[in-house]
């Protein structure tokens, strides 16, 4: 029922101190979250010290510079550096964003980096990812239409592609997953979350797809949809400024709206 | 130990296929609550000081007695509604999660059926 206790390894201990590098213009302290499961032991913050004058201007170029030139060990996705692969979602400075387009400059003292909030840690700053997928893939992302096209392509009128605007956008990074704390408390009990809702509503919308009413049956659950309590962390989060509060609103509308 | 799929633990046991009624009705019991709450705090304010044979007066006026039937029939569901969603929230795991739900409608009815007797009591002159 209720747990006061934290579960064993959750206590975050203080790290390793590495030194500051000599004749620094400006340093940085960065404070990085540490779990290496093979070990056995808590988690730790290990601080790392960067001359940012010496440092490419965003976030990922200072994780990427400890890695290379301190602490080879780090563990951390990262690919396209550019914003549009979702790997390098961390919790920067308090606020879940992409570290390839988080600005060090936007950032005041000490570096505060973690993990996502409240997933499974695979190592240092990885989760494990495997409960978020399962929900993507149980929205059926992809088009389902019955209609034969003969020439082969979907049609839609630049109307008709109005709608998916603030939709097609989103690079699954799960920020706003992580961020909704219906999510926290419900994700694992069937709360399909900020991130997987978007994407549903993203085939909802979708002029071209012909499941809509499945679409609807599937999410018309308390916990599923009805988790959403408009908290709004999701879309004070998303690093790509979209609005999943208002996807998942016009999910609601929609369920209300097929009532009559 | 856990062996089991990701998206077999997603899946469930399925759409409960409802939801949107309780969503809807939570809604629209709130928004009736904004009159029917001005109506009673400024009748409340307005009976300080009144005797209960003040008070039986008041309420046998049809639009009073019937202002309040509205007000037991809208608040208790809507506080009912509203704890029930907290407990979804917070509570995990069976069989505590029944009983407190079961616990809860126990109470409302409790409460709304004795604020109902008292209410119909004064106005059929009690």
């Amino acid at each position: 029922m209720v747990e006061f206790m934290l579960p064993a390894n959750s206590r975050v201990t203080r790290g390793k101190e590495w030194p500051k590098p000599e004749g620094a213009k400006d340093p940085r302290r960065f404070n990085v979250y540490r779990f290496d499961p093979d070990s056995g032991e808590n988690p730790r913050v290990d601080i790392f010290w960067l001359d940012l004058a010496d440092c490419g201007q965003m976030v990922l170029d200072a994780l990427n510079k400890i890695k290379n030139e301190i602490d080879s060990t780090l563990t951390f996705r990262r690919s396209c550096r550019e914003g549009v692969c979702g790997s390098c979602a961390f919790n920067i400075d308090g606020t879940n964003t992409l570290a390839c387009t988080k600005p060090l400059a936007d950032i005041r003292g000490a570096v505060n980096i973690y993990p996502l909030p409240h997933l499974p840690v695979v190592k240092d700053l990885v989760p494990d990812l495997s409960i978020p997928y399962a929900q993507y893939a149980f929205i059926r992302p992809w088009l389902q239409a019955e209609t034969p096209v003969p020439g082969g392509e979907r049609l839609q009128s630049p109307e008709e592609r109005v709608h998916l605007n603030g939709l097609w956008e989103c690079i699954l990074c799960f920020c706003c997953q992580t961020s909704c704390p219906s999510y926290w408390w419900n994700g694992e009990n069937g709360y399909l979350g900020p991130a997987v809702l978007l994407q549903a509503y993203r085939w909802i919308a979708d002029t071209r797809d012909e499941a809509t009413g499945q679409r609807l049956d599937d999410l018309d659950d308390p916990f599923r949809l009805y988790r959403c309590h408009t908290i709004m962390n999701c879309t004070n989060t998303c690093p790509k400024g979209l609005n999943p509060g208002e996807a998942i609103a016009e999910i609601k509308t929609a369920l209300v709206r097929r009532q009559r | 130990m856990k062996l089991e799929a990701p998206v077999n633990r997603v899946r469930g046991l399925g759409s409960a296929k409802e939801g949107v009624s309780h969503w809807r009705s939570q809604r629209l019991r709130a928004v009736a609550l904004v009159p029917l709450v001005i109506w009673f705090v400024y009748a409340m304010i307005s009976l300080v000081g009144a005797d209960h044979a003040q008070f039986k007066v008041w309420i046998s006026h049809h639009g009073n007695a019937l202002m309040m039937f509205l007000l037991i029939g809208t608040l208790f569901p809507h506080a009912w509604q509203g704890m029930r969603t907290i407990l979804e929230d917070y509570v995990h795991g069976e069989p505590h999660r029944t009983i407190f739900a079961f616990f809860l409608k126990f109470v409302m009815w409790i409460a709304a059926a004795s604020s109902a007797m008292a209410v119909a009591k004064l106005y059929l002159g009690g």
